[in-house]
């Protein structure tokens, strides 16, 4: 969305447009969201991707499916 | 001799039977009838609110949730978004959204190749309900209960979702999240992170 675009909110069955203070909070708190949001799924994906390398050179030692699961 | 009817057993006279009965008989039927009936009101799923919205960036549904439920079944379907977007919902009162103590898990495969696609987050500002993109339409929906939001306790929420990857590609989850706030919430919001959303939400009660 255009920073110019217009920013309507949906309160019950009224469509309403967003300005002064109230538009500035309401984006203010989206990005708020959406940082914690990438932050937590940067580390979960972190994660996995290192969870998936240790696997993979467990395998690569010789390990079967087995006995990586059993460890 | 009275027999029943075959499926709820209710009594109704049969052709042998005296006509002198006929009101005793009647009254026995209502009654039957009228438990049954009362039975039916106090089970089950009530639809409370359908809330339909087109081209805003958030939708708050207010004062659905009150004493008269404990437990209420939400039924979200988006039919569009204008931007690659996450659909989060947050608890409400007051006007005011509640951005704390939210907890998630999604474990989720994508359509195309069953490839993992979970989703689990500790301690954010809101639930993420669906992701879309903004290519494509009508495919997203999240279908859930969401457990004792009026009462001041923590709130849960078990669900499933169909969702897409902001690449297009179908996805599946289904989980369980909470709301560790011990606050009593009538209401809820869906807050597209960014662009605009266009769709419906219901809200059920279950009787108690």
């Amino acid at each position: 969305m255009a920073t110019t675009e217009k920013v309507y909110i949906g309160i019950d069955n009224e469509r309403v447009e967003l300005t002064g203070a109230d538009l500035t909070a309401f984006k203010a708190q989206r990005a708020l969201d959406k940082a914690a949001h990438d932050a937590l799924k940067a580390e979960a994906d972190a994660k996995a991707a290192a969870r998936e390398s240790a696997l993979a050179k467990l395998a690569d030692l010789g390990l079967t499916e087995a006995e990586i699961a059993a460890l | 001799m009275a027999t029943t009817t075959p499926n709820y057993g209710w009594p109704v006279p049969t052709s042998t039977d005296y006509v002198k009965d006929g009101a005793t008989a009647i009254e026995a039927l209502g009654d039957a009838i009228d438990a049954t009936v009362f039975g039916l009101g106090s089970t089950g799923l009530t639809l409370i609110n359908t809330t339909t919205f087109s081209a805003v960036a958030s939708q708050a549904v207010n004062n659905v949730f009150s004493a008269t439920y404990d437990d209420y079944r939400i039924m979200l379907d988006i039919t569009t978004g204008t931007s690659d977007a996450i659909v989060y919902m947050k608890m409400r009162t007051g006007g005011i959204d509640n951005s704390l103590l939210y907890y998630y898990a999604f474990p989720g495969f994508t359509s195309a190749n069953a490839a993992n696609n979970s989703n689990s987050f500790n301690v954010i500002t809101g639930w993420d309900l669906i992701e879309i993109d903004s290519a494509t339409s009508d495919l997203y929906s999240f279908n859930g209960d969401i457990m004792k939001p009026f009462l001041a306790k923590p709130t849960k929420l078990i669900g499933q979702k169909a969702s897409t990857t902001p690449t297009g590609t179908p996805y599946a989850q289904s989980g369980s999240a909470v709301h560790n706030v011990s606050t009593s919430f009538p209401s809820f919001n869906l807050i597209a992170s960014a662009g605009n959303i266009s769709g419906t939400v219901k809200v059920y009660g279950y009787r108690k």
